[in-house]
């Protein structure tokens, strides 16, 4: 029983697990903010994660049976299942939130208060929601079914019959074919501007560049589909599972690069002229120069990251 | 453009801003301390959503409360609470106050319902615990003002409240 004047105090049992989580979500989102992790990583350490995950695959797949059983703790299943539980109702609140944003988005639209992009942008904010739901469901029945944390390998084997991990690969496909819809939307409302001259051509260029991202993103988790049905079908073995999905994000990122490439090129050509005529200064080329020599470098690290998943590949096809 | 969050800023300010958020929440919901974590998680994971796209708010004590605040009045909004003995919620009577959860709830409930300025006016002086000259130097107007906005926001909100009333 706290005391009445600790009744307003956090515990310090719950200070800590916030703080924890705060600082592993905050680290998770800085890094997809980066991109992928591999992506900033050595050749040898591509090389090296690669054979750990493959070993890593092969002995969880052969303890698999003695660790179901030993998880099986009741204790440790109903921590997992409460702390999944929580985040489920918290993920359910920001669905009825995005539910209810969209609502009022497209009140006012429907009265000329908004436009369309707005509402679009907040359909995406309710597909988005409502995947974290389906995807923290999923879990819950995964941890009930198992009594530890949820896989997402895609080597992992089913559960109960159950491939949770395709399951989730779908559920994750509904957001971006939600965003592909609306940014196809925004594409489309760009080019009528640019056709009247509202908007540059520089706009649409960064439009595009979206919709190809987005529709790389769509095409790679289609991939990853693939494999993991032709992994579940005993077609491929956990190596080249795992090997295939490097293989699949390096393309990814090769391919989304490129475009980028090109509009950074675009803006150096643009910002030169403009600071020919004296409109802007020297530094702001420097700056658009320097941010295509990343991405330039980017792409050349990405290509060859790709070489080396591939060699690998075939190695392991013809040992 | 979603940039990253530095992450000792970030550990800093949470630091600094859990107890005053704990106890704000706290406060609005009498002291229920599951309900209380649940809201001062959400508000957290708001931040992370948005901090990283617009950048540190100027005052994040501020903006935490104030996303705190949003979060429990639509969660309040969802809920219907159970019938009350109009005994226990004597809204007019001086020395009323909502420190138990379950009057809290069912002001806090009052208070989801009416507008803006009016809920802020009573959960600074119900659960923040504020003078009428606390609010007066705080919302930059006259004490009397003060004590009309009270008078009108409790008789808003005993009309709510009535909706709850049990009558036997």
């Amino acid at each position: 029983m706290r005391h009445p004047l600790e009744r307003h105090e956090p515990s310090a049992e719950f200070a800590a697990r916030l703080e924890s989580q705060l600082v592993s979500e905050v680290r998770r989102r800085n890094l997809r903010a980066q991109g992928p992790a591999w992506a900033t990583w050595s050749l040898a350490q591509v090389l090296t994660a690669a054979a750990v995950v493959v070993l890593a695959s092969m002995s969880v797949g052969g303890a698999a049976v003695v660790v179901a059983y030993e998880a099986q703790n009741s204790q440790v299943r109903d921590q997992l299942l409460s702390n999944v539980e929580r985040r489920a109702g918290l993920a359910r609140m920001r669905l009825d939130q995005a539910a209810k944003e969209q609502e009022a988005a497209q009140r006012r639209f429907e009265v000329g208060l908004e436009g369309s992009a707005a509402v679009l942008e907040k359909d995406t904010a309710v597909a988005g929601a409502q995947a974290e739901v389906d995807l923290l469901a999923l879990d819950l029945e995964e941890i009930r079914l198992t009594g530890r944390e949820p896989r997402s390998e895609l080597s992992a084997p089913r559960v109960s019959g159950r491939d949770f991990v395709g399951e989730r690969l779908r559920v994750e496909l509904s957001v971006p074919e939600k965003v592909l819809v609306v940014e196809r939307q925004l594409l489309e409302a760009i080019e009528k501007r640019v056709a009247i001259g509202v908007v540059g051509p520089v706009d649409l260029e960064v439009a595009r560049s979206r919709v190809f991202d987005v529709e790389a993103s769509l095409e790679t988790i289609r991939r990853k589909i693939a494999i993991r049905e032709q992994f579940l079908s005993g077609k491929i073995a956990v190596a080249e599972t795992e090997l295939r999905v490097l293989e699949a994000e390096a393309e990814q990122k090769t391919k989304t690069l490129a475009p980028k490439i090109e509009l950074a090129r675009q803006e150096v050509a643009r910002l030169t002229q403009k600071a020919d005529v004296g409109l802007v200064l020297a530094v702001d080329v420097a700056q658009a120069t320097v941010r295509r020599l990343e991405l330039e470098t980017a792409l050349s690290k990405a290509e060859l990251d790709l070489l080396l998943i591939r060699r690998r590949l075939s190695e392991h096809r013809e040992p | 453009m979603r940039r990253t969050l530095p992450e000792q800023d970030l550990i800093e300010i949470y630091r600094e801003t859990l107890r005053p958020l704990y106890a704000f929440v706290s406060r609005r919901v009498g002291g229920d301390a599951g309900l209380a974590e649940d809201l001062v998680q959400e508000t957290w994971m708001r931040a992370l959503d948005t901090w990283p796209a617009r950048g540190l708010p100027d005052n994040p004590a501020a903006w935490l409360m104030r996303v705190a605040r949003n979060t429990l009045v639509s969660h309040l909004r969802r809920q219907r609470p159970d019938p009350i003995d109009p005994a226990l919620i004597d809204i007019e009577d001086e020395r009323f106050s909502p420190a138990a959860s379950d009057s809290a709830v069912i002001v806090g409930w009052g208070l989801a319902q009416l507008r803006r300025p009016h809920a802020e006016v009573l959960e600074a002086f119900y659960f923040d615990g504020q003078s009428v000259s606390e609010i007066a130097a705080a919302q930059c107007v006259s004490e009397r003002a003060v004590e009309g906005r009270l008078h009108r926001a409790r008789k808003k909100l005993k009309k709510k409240l009535a909706r709850i009333v049990r009558r036997d």
